[in-house]
């Protein structure tokens, strides 16, 4: 504090004066909490940052594996179509010879198995 | 541990400990320096938060010197900018800025600064005379006496010839002086 200060005379002694007012009140060091957390995140942001990239590796690894699985499916179900279709008429060539194979594998590719066996019906 | 090694610590290896070990080094005077440019406790810590948080954001493109030099320019540009965008019809040159600080207090009924000095003076009336300076001569002042810089490290950092600074730090003794009383 300097309440009650002597009038300063020498130029030292009045900037100390100023010096002194300006940090009178002044104790200790606000918000350091603060500017600490505001100080870590650029170090935790690249250690996480790497977690963050593996684990979007994995997602888009983990979606090209279901995609090759329901395509593997998807073959699966043409295969045993044809297969059920060439016992049922008890010719291979009945119905597959009055269509265009590559078309109706195309056509069935994606398609549920009981939606396939109905477009084939129809 | 320097001043120089703690920053460059940071900046390299992201070590909170060294940046903690500068704030409690630098706090008090930036505090000071900052209570010189803004008119509320409040708006000085915000601003002197804000410092730290640009030391942060530019510590690993520093590339040594003085780090008080380093700190006080950050701290003049945040109090500078948190002056502007908050305070935009203040002119920061204006040459009234004495009779400004003492309309100031004798409007109102009250002593001036230089009445209240002349038997005891507060930490407010320093800071209020401080900010009433024009903004050369008082960064000048707070570069100086809160930064401990030299005239020439204070020249660098304002941009401006050595004799400009050492005419800036005559005219804000002098006009203190005036102010305060102390003449």
């Amino acid at each position: 504090m300097i309440d009650e200060i002597e009038k300063p005379v020498g130029e030292d002694e009045f900037l100390s004066f100023v010096k002194s007012g300006l940090e009178e009140g002044i104790e200790g060091t606000p918000r350091l909490a603060e500017i600490e957390r505001a100080a870590r995140p650029k170090t935790s942001f690249w250690r996480y940052s790497w977690l963050a990239a593996a684990a979007s590796v994995a997602v888009m690894l983990s979606f090209l594996f279901l995609d090759f699985g329901r395509k593997d499916s998807s073959e699966a179900t043409v295969a045993q179509v044809i297969e059920l279709l060439s016992t049922v008429d008890g010719d291979e060539n009945s119905v597959l010879a009055e269509n265009d194979l590559p078309s109706l594998i195309l056509a069935w590719q994606d398609a549920p198995y009981e939606s396939a066996i109905s477009d084939l019906a129809l | 541990m320097s001043d120089e090694d703690l920053l460059k610590e940071y900046g390299l290896r992201g070590d909170v400990k060294s940046l903690s070990e500068l704030v409690r080094r630098h706090s008090k005077w930036m505090q000071a320096f900052l209570r010189g440019f803004l008119s509320t406790a409040a708006d000085a810590d915000d601003a002197f938060q804000e410092s730290w948080v640009r030391v942060i954001r530019s510590a690993a493109d520093y590339r040594g010197g003085k780090v008080r030099a380093y700190l006080a320019s950050v701290a003049r540009s945040a109090a500078l900018d948190r002056l502007r965008r908050e305070r935009p019809m203040v002119s920061l040159d204006a040459d009234d800025g004495i009779g400004a600080a003492v309309a100031e207090t004798a409007a109102d009924g009250k002593p001036t600064p230089r009445e209240r000095f002349e038997s005891k003076a507060t930490g407010e009336d320093v800071r209020r005379a401080v900010r009433s300076l024009p903004e050369g001569p008082r960064q000048v002042m707070l570069m100086r006496i809160e930064a401990e810089l030299t005239f020439k490290e204070i020249a660098d950092a304002l941009g401006v010839p050595i004799g400009t600074a050492l005419t800036w730090m005559h005219t804000a003794t002098e006009r203190l002086r005036k102010m305060l009383g102390g003449e």
